[in-house]
């Protein structure tokens, strides 16, 4: 243990350098045992090194950071922020430091799970998908620009988030993080995201999905009944709002087997164009 | 398709699934954004914005909740997309080939994850004596190189033979068979909203999702009306319900 020695002071650039890092390599090195670990580990090497110059308590603090992680890569650098926080108490060597280092290893696993959740539900399902579901019709039409559009947007989105989160969390540190993810402000921003995304997945899956029948029943009399014609009397495409709201109910029930739907819709398809169904 | 093209293309699709600046925004492996650029390669804009678009579709939410992807999205973009622009096919039957193409490289993409188990175990040893430098080659540099020849070598081998094969295959196939491919074509997108809708989760917010749906299907509405009118109702709510503060703690 380093002793006596005057405290290393982070700066705003040591924590861009994190963040640049992190950004940069969060899922390159994305494995099945340890996830983001390695990618956790190697943002947080610099700043390290500057922290511990004995290289006994950089090792283990290198071995600290190499433990399972996962999480949002933008939602979950609150959680970068602030571990650079504790470790920056850990490296003034205070009496407290052996709790300290037990409470990043509690912290890192018990955000991790909940920011993936919200990065999950508000980047990657509502925001990502309603960008590129504006976005495809005018693509179509022959537009460069749409087409690149959701690079361009959703990219200096997460790039900006991620940067903002990062330092959040080293400012606010983790008491008030831990209290505004348990306050009703943040639950009921993701409540109204959770609905609008919803109410955005109905239109683009009726953009979207389509479904419909070429059968035409010929009744006794001769007259020739056209299926879908009589399903869009009852309500239009509700051929592809049932197919969806099944699927659905059987990920609902059944847990996340996509390659299994995924091969199951190829091969009803097959089936059904086979007879002529669909 | 000649070699240069061919390696190009492998190689674009090396770097947009390499997860580099976090998958590159994760979105730069979409066949919608890899379209310009496709379009450039093969000096056919309109054509390959035109398929892009459509591929899209069949991923367009194509999430991956904890990191369980049902789809590789840059396959498809990077054989199916230069496969229909050589040949000059038509994006409907472009799907027919991106849709096995994105099974498979969910196969890849597990094998990497799988390889790059070896790098975290240097890094421990690494970590032991203090090897910083050593600690940053296995997160950045090894994972990279060693997902090289995975994802370089069947793209580019795909792209050389491809074309010819791909085609000889769909002319020999029955028609309802490529019916039925582009029957699938229309009912995968629902896939990909159904996992969207269960990782937005709470089921009492379904009635939400009918209202947005037959709004376009009834009113005919575009999407972008649904999102005016979707903000100003939830911006509404949120803020008449701020008075009752503290009932919603997690």
């Amino acid at each position: 243990m380093s002793e006596n020695k005057a405290p290393v002071v982070v700066t705003k650039k040591d924590i861009d350098t994190v963040f640049i890092r992190w950004f940069t390599f969060a899922e390159v090195g994305l494995n099945f045992e340890r996830m983001q670990a390695l990618a956790f580990c190697n943002s947080m090497l610099p700043l390290l090194q500057k922290l511990y110059p004995d290289i006994e308590d950089l090792s283990a603090a290198m071995q600290r950071h190499l433990t399972m992680f996962n999480s949002s890569v933008a939602w979950g650098g609150l959680i970068n922020g602030i571990t650079i926080a504790l470790e920056e108490e850990i490296s003034k060597g205070n009496e407290d430091a052996e709790q300290t280092k037990t409470l990043v290893q509690s912290l890192k696993t018990g955000l991790m799970g909940p920011l993936a959740g919200i990065g999950d539900t508000i980047d990657m399902a509502t925001v990502r998908t309603i960008i590129v579901g504006l976005c495809v019709p005018f693509a179509i039409e022959g537009s460069v620009i749409a087409a690149l559009m959701p690079l361009l947007v959703f990219g200096a989105y997460l790039f900006i988030n991620t940067r903002n989160f990062i330092h959040l969390g080293y400012k606010r540190g983790r008491d008030s993080i831990v209290a505004v993810l348990k306050s009703g402000t943040i639950h009921k921003l993701i409540n109204s995201a959770s609905m609008f995304g919803l109410m955005m997945m109905g239109a683009l899956s009726a953009s979207y999905v389509k479904v419909s029948t070429p059968l035409v029943i010929t009744s006794e009399a001769g007259t020739k009944i056209v299926v879908q014609e009589m399903i869009n009397k009852l309500a239009p495409s509700l051929l592809s709002f049932a197919v969806v709201i099944a699927i659905y109910f059987y990920i609902a029930k059944k847990g996340p087997k996509f390659i299994r739907i995924l091969v199951v819709i190829i091969i009803l398809s097959m089936i059904f164009s086979y007879f002529g169904i669909l | 398709m000649n070699l240069f093209l061919a390696a190009s293309i492998a190689l674009l699709y090396w770097f947009s699934v390499s997860r580099l600046l976090y998958n590159a925004f994760s979105i730069f492996r979409y066949p919608l954004v890899m379209a310009p650029i496709m379009g450039l390669l093969f000096n056919n804009m309109s054509d390959a914005l035109v398929i892009g678009a459509t591929l899209q579709m069949i991923y367009i939410g194509s999430i991956a909740p904890g990191g369980n992807p049902p789809a590789d999205e840059g396959l498809a973009s990077c054989v199916a997309m230069p496969i229909a622009l050589a040949t000059g096919m038509t994006a409907e039957i472009a799907i027919t080939i991106a849709i096995p193409l994105g099974v498979l490289g969910v196969g890849f993409e597990n094998l990497r994850k799988t390889m790059n188990t070896t790098f975290i175990h240097m890094a421990d040893k690494y970590a032991l004596e203090g090897n910083v430098k050593g600690v940053q080659r296995c997160a950045t540099i090894y994972p990279l190189l060693a997902a090289f020849p995975l994802r370089f070598i069947p793209v580019f081998v795909a792209l050389l033979l491809g074309p010819s094969a791909v085609e000889g295959f769909i002319n020999s196939l029955p028609t309802w068979a490529l019916n039925g491919l582009s029957v699938a074509g229309g009912i995968l997108p629902a896939l990909g909203f159904a996992i969207t809708i269960i990782v937005i989760g709470k089921k009492e917010y379904l009635p939400l999702f009918v209202i947005g749906f037959f709004a376009v299907a009834y009113l005919g509405l575009s999407t972008i009306a649904i999102a005016i009118f979707g903000v100003s109702a939830i911006a509404f709510t949120y803020m008449t319900s701020t008075s009752k503060k503290g009932e919603n703690s997690l």
